[in-house]
């Protein structure tokens, strides 16, 4: 998710001065929401199996999620920027 | 003046040849559709381009879409890449250029299949790799709209990296008509967007991108796409098709770059088309095709190819049913076996051999005189072998204005063609055209001093600073008559006023952006002529602007407005320009003076161009406030899943399986062992006693054996909730050594709450110097095939625990006291109260002790709801652990 708003906001960055608002939105709410949503049900469901024997700490997966939620987060407030230009023109 | 580059026609080149072979009509037996005259000069172009650009960058954009099924059964479409990256690297090979490329694909939308890199070497070999993978793709719709976006913003962007100039090429393979899978209306729509003016086929043609369109016309493919979806795909690449209407701006200003429409007519031909691409590109023209052998083109498998001297090139692209390897015959009565990577001197000429995908590629250079002559190339006779043959011709064409261009004067223009030995002869050739026109019209030529000149004289409506000159030229070589060319070339001169007329500081004016119908105003010097002052009038002014926009014009009409430019002095020209309406996107226009003489000389016409970008204006406080209110939606949702998802996993989770033991020890710095009696530590027969629960459950707080489990929930939303065990004041320790409080009052727990154990003892029995401990351990087991099946580990884990770190830790606690209200971190665990320590401890008074049982002793009387511990241990009816609220 944090990758497709990133995508979305490379597409949008490439067509200005013109915005497109279905695609800052969708990059808004993956990026800034979403990917959030996601980082937080990983931790649960982590969290939730350590109680398991086989369980073992994935520190890779930790750290690429924690990467993902935070480029995630500044593309999708990227877009919100870009989005609330729009919407203010 | 730019230089640019030569190509080649081929045509019935045989026809009256001197070695009396006889007229060869050119067989049909695989590119189906002729190159169109457009399709020709854009290739002209495009070659040209190449030619005089540092950088050529080629995407490769394949089609994927479901159809390819039917059309390309046999995923030619691979080895057709494949191909084109041979082309590519031909012209890397014969420029020297630095020639990048780029493999994506589409359907539904266009993904990247590979970055940009050199069309050689390991990047070359990752293409074709990645090639394979085409037919493995997932399919769907044909969304050109996305595949011409994409492939725009992914030149665009390697041009903005590569240092140079770059010729942008998009070599675009599909099979059928543009369909979004939406509709016959949303289709519409997307091909109106593509095709209206200043539309995404405009962009892409004016930012220079040549769209060369490779059609598959297979079999089947009748049933997906109709002929008029197929003129449609022309004119998208080349401006026009047959019955339908034209795409962009028509004609293509010479400013932008035209496309080309190539069609194969079977997927066995994709391939070849690729190659034909690759060829046209590197100069060549449209070539001929053979069927070998044949009684009257192909005797016995033996091709003729005439090779004249003033002809650079010659390149057979021979597609074969068998192993045996062509022979080729030089005029010098050398032959040559042909095999794949040759690059060797031969029968006066350079050879380089080619094979990729089933395609062999034979290019032969002259390098000296004894190249020319006929050349004959032996296929397999007992086989079926389709030849393409393509002729460069190898000269460029450049044009000059030996004396300059004077607006209102009649000026000398000279057109040259240059080949890799200097200055071609044009007496050397049987025939060479060349041609030069300018918006305004063609400009005759005349013949002389090696080359050819005319007379031009700028238009009476308004001469522009820089005046664009297309030259073309074409040729038949001699003696065998063979086509060359036609080269092109697109030439920007500059204009000059003579002295005794006011000159412009600038060839263009570019406008600051247009924010909304706020004016934007440009600047012009005028700088006076030597010879006294001139008038210059600025007569009509004219802009070209998104339709949105409305009218875009000069603020205050200053159409006929005059004023004197003082001799010798500079005169700025100011001028605001204005939009009726809001709009975004590009603004051109030009202002178009008429220029009087200091002296007796007659006005003359001058045109600026104007450019610019409009933009609708930002209402900053709307934007800052809506940001502010994106972000904190962000936020709010952030925090409110952060809430939810901790709330609902950090939970105790206990079944009916759920079973708890606490057991006396005596604890010292080295282990523990059982108080009451010798025995392990735990039985698992006698020891154990279930919680009572009917079902599996997730808690926030139960009681078991006395000791109460909750959860301590930080108020920071991204923070983890803590679990901790309480045991009625007395000092409780995690099996880590670790306390929640200071004073020991709690321990830490982790979630589900059936990992490790707990140390529990009276603060009385800590505060002594013996090395031995009285106290408790309190052990929750959760499993499903019964205690005993993971006792032993269980209670391996608590001997080989660090009895010394939890002993030390419990002491300490135990001497601690508490200030009320605050908090303090102890050693490894969180706590809700501030310790502080002093010189003699004074415990807080315990409650009843609720295991004196375990010791046989009778138990202690509770007020009801002090601890469910006694409804635990059998008095009455169990009860099951609290299920609290998630938001409790």
């Amino acid at each position: 998710m944090a990758l497709a708003s990133i995508a979305v906001l490379s597409v949008t960055v490439a067509q200005l001065p013109a915005i497109p608002v279905v695609l800052t939105v969708i990059g808004y709410v993956t990026g800034a929401i979403l990917c959030m949503i996601a980082a937080s049900f990983y931790r649960a469901s982590r969290d939730s199996r350590r109680s398991r024997p086989d369980f073992r700490v994935t520190r890779g997966w930790d750290k690429l999620v924690t990467v993902s939620v935070t480029v995630g987060i500044v593309a999708g407030l990227a877009n919100a920027i870009l989005l609330a230009t729009e919407l203010a023109k | 003046m730019s230089v640019l580059r030569w190509r080649n026609a081929l045509g019935l080149v045989l026809a009256g040849l001197a070695l009396g072979s006889g007229v060869l009509v050119p067989a049909q037996p695989a590119l189906a559709a002729e190159l169109s005259a457009a399709g020709d000069a854009a290739f002209s172009r495009i070659a040209s381009c190449a030619a005089g650009s540092d950088n050529v960058l080629a995407s490769i954009v394949v089609d994927s879409s479901g159809s390819l099924a039917e059309t390309d059964p046999s995923d030619e479409r691979v080895e057709a890449v494949k191909v084109a990256l041979g082309a590519l690297q031909q012209i890397r090979a014969t420029s020297g250029k630095n020639v990048e490329v780029r493999l994506s694909h589409f359907s539904n939308s266009l993904s990247h299949l590979t970055a940009w890199g050199p069309a050689e070497g390991e990047h070359a070999a990752q293409i074709a790799d990645v090639a394979d993978t085409l037919p493995r793709l997932p399919i769907g719709s044909t969304d050109y709209v996305d595949a011409l976006n994409g492939s725009k913003s992914s030149l665009d962007d390697e041009a903005g990296l590569v240092a140079g100039t770059s010729c942008k090429i998009m070599l675009w393979f599909t099979d059928g008509g543009l369909d979004l899978g939406e509709g016959v209306q949303a289709n519409a729509a997307a091909y109106d967007d593509l095709c209206r003016a200043q539309g995404i086929v405009d962009g892409l043609r004016a930012d220079e991108i040549a769209i060369v369109a490779l059609a598959l016309l297979g079999e089947g493919s009748d049933d997906q796409v109709s002929p008029q979806d197929r003129e449609k795909l022309r004119a998208i690449a080349e401006g026009s098709g047959d019955g339908v209407d034209q795409c962009g701006t028509a004609p293509i200003p010479p400013t932008s770059m035209p496309g080309a429409y190539l069609a194969a007519a079977d997927s066995g031909a994709i391939a070849r088309l690729f190659a034909q691409a690759g060829a046209l590109i590197d100069g060549a023209a449209k070539g001929e095709s053979y069927t070998c052998p044949d009684v009257e083109q192909c005797p016995d498998g033996v091709l003729r190819i005439p090779f004249d001297s003033g002809v650079e090139r010659f390149r057979v692209v021979l597609q074969r049913e068998t192993a045996v390897a062509p022979i080729l015959f030089a005029p010098t009565g050398e032959s040559l076996q042909l095999g794949a990577g040759e690059n060797l001197a031969f029968g006066g000429a350079a050879v380089n051999v080619q094979e990729v995908g089933g395609l062999m590629t034979v290019d032969v250079t002259a390098v000296g005189p004894a190249s020319a002559g006929m050349w004959n190339l032996s296929s397999d006779p007992s086989t079926t072998t389709l030849i393409d043959r393509y002729y460069f011709w190898g000269v460029t064409l450049s044009v000059s204005a030996p004396d300059g261009l004077y607006v209102g004067e009649p000026s000398r223009l000279r057109v040259e063609l240059t080949g890799p030995q200097g200055p071609v002869d044009p007496s050397s050739y049987g025939a060479v055209d060349v041609a030069l026109q300018t918006s305004d019209g063609a400009i005759p030529l005349i013949a002389g001093n090696g080359g050819w000149e005319g007379t031009f004289t700028t238009s009476a409506s308004g001469a522009s600073p820089n005046i664009t000159f297309d030259a073309r030229a074409s040729a038949t070589s001699a003696p065998s008559g063979i086509p060359l060319g036609p080269v092109s070339a697109s030439v920007g001169l500059q204009t000059e006023l003579k002295p005794d007329y006011p000159t412009l500081s600038a060839n263009s004016v570019v406008l600051p952006t247009l924010q909304g119908t706020d004016p934007s105003r440009g600047e012009v010097l005028f700088k006076g002529s030597s010879q006294g002052d001139a008038q210059v009038c600025l007569v009509t002014s004219e802009f070209r602007a998104p339709e949105t926009a409305g009218t875009v014009s000069l603020v205050g009409n200053r159409d006929g407005e005059c004023f004197v430019v003082p001799a010798g002095q500079t005169l700025p020209f100011e001028f605001d320009v204005q939009a009726a309406s809001s709009a975004d996107g590009r603004i051109d226009g030009e202002l178009n003076f008429a220029i009087a003489s200091a002296t007796d000389g007659p006005d003359v016409p001058l045109t600026l161009p104007i450019s610019g970008t409009i933009v609708r204006p930002v209402d900053t406080l709307r934007q800052v406030l809506l940001t502010a209110l994106f972000i904190a939606i962000a936020l709010a949702g952030i925090i409110g899943t952060a809430l939810v998802t901790r709330h609902l996993a950090a939970r105790f989770v206990l079944s009916t399986d759920t079973r708890s033991a606490l057991v006396p020890v005596i604890a010292t710095s080295t282990g523990v062992r059982r108080r009451d009696r010798e025995a392990p530590l735990f039985d698992s027969a006698n020891d154990f006693r279930g919680l009572g629960l009917a079902r599996r459950g997730r808690f926030t707080r139960f009681e078991t054996q006395g000791v109460e489990f909750g959860r301590k929930v930080p108020v920071w939303p991204f923070s983890a909730a803590t679990g901790w065990a309480s045991a009625s004041g007395r000092v409780i320790v995690s099996s880590g050594g670790n306390v929640a409080r200071a004073d020991g009052t709690r321990a830490p727990v982790e979630f589900p709450g059936t990992l490790g154990f707990l140390f529990i003892a009276d603060r009385g029995a800590l505060l002594h110097d013996r090395p031995e401990v009285e106290g408790f351990v309190l052990l929750v087991i959760d499993a499903r095939d019964g205690v005993a099946s993971v006792l032993p580990q269980r209670q391996e884990q608590v001997n080989t625990a660090s009895w010394t770190t939890i002993v030390a830790t419990a002491r300490e606690a135990a001497r601690t006291v508490v200030a009320p209200n605050t908090t303090a971190r102890g050693p490894g665990g969180n706590h809700d109260e501030q310790s502080s320590r002093v010189g003699l401890p004074t415990a807080p008074t315990a409650p009843p002790l609720h295991w004196d049982e375990v010791l046989g002793k009778e138990p202690q009387p509770t007020k009801p709801g002090e601890s469910s511990d006694d409804q635990l241990r059998g008095q009455g009816s169990p009860k099951p652990p609290k299920s609290v609220n998630f938001w409790d």
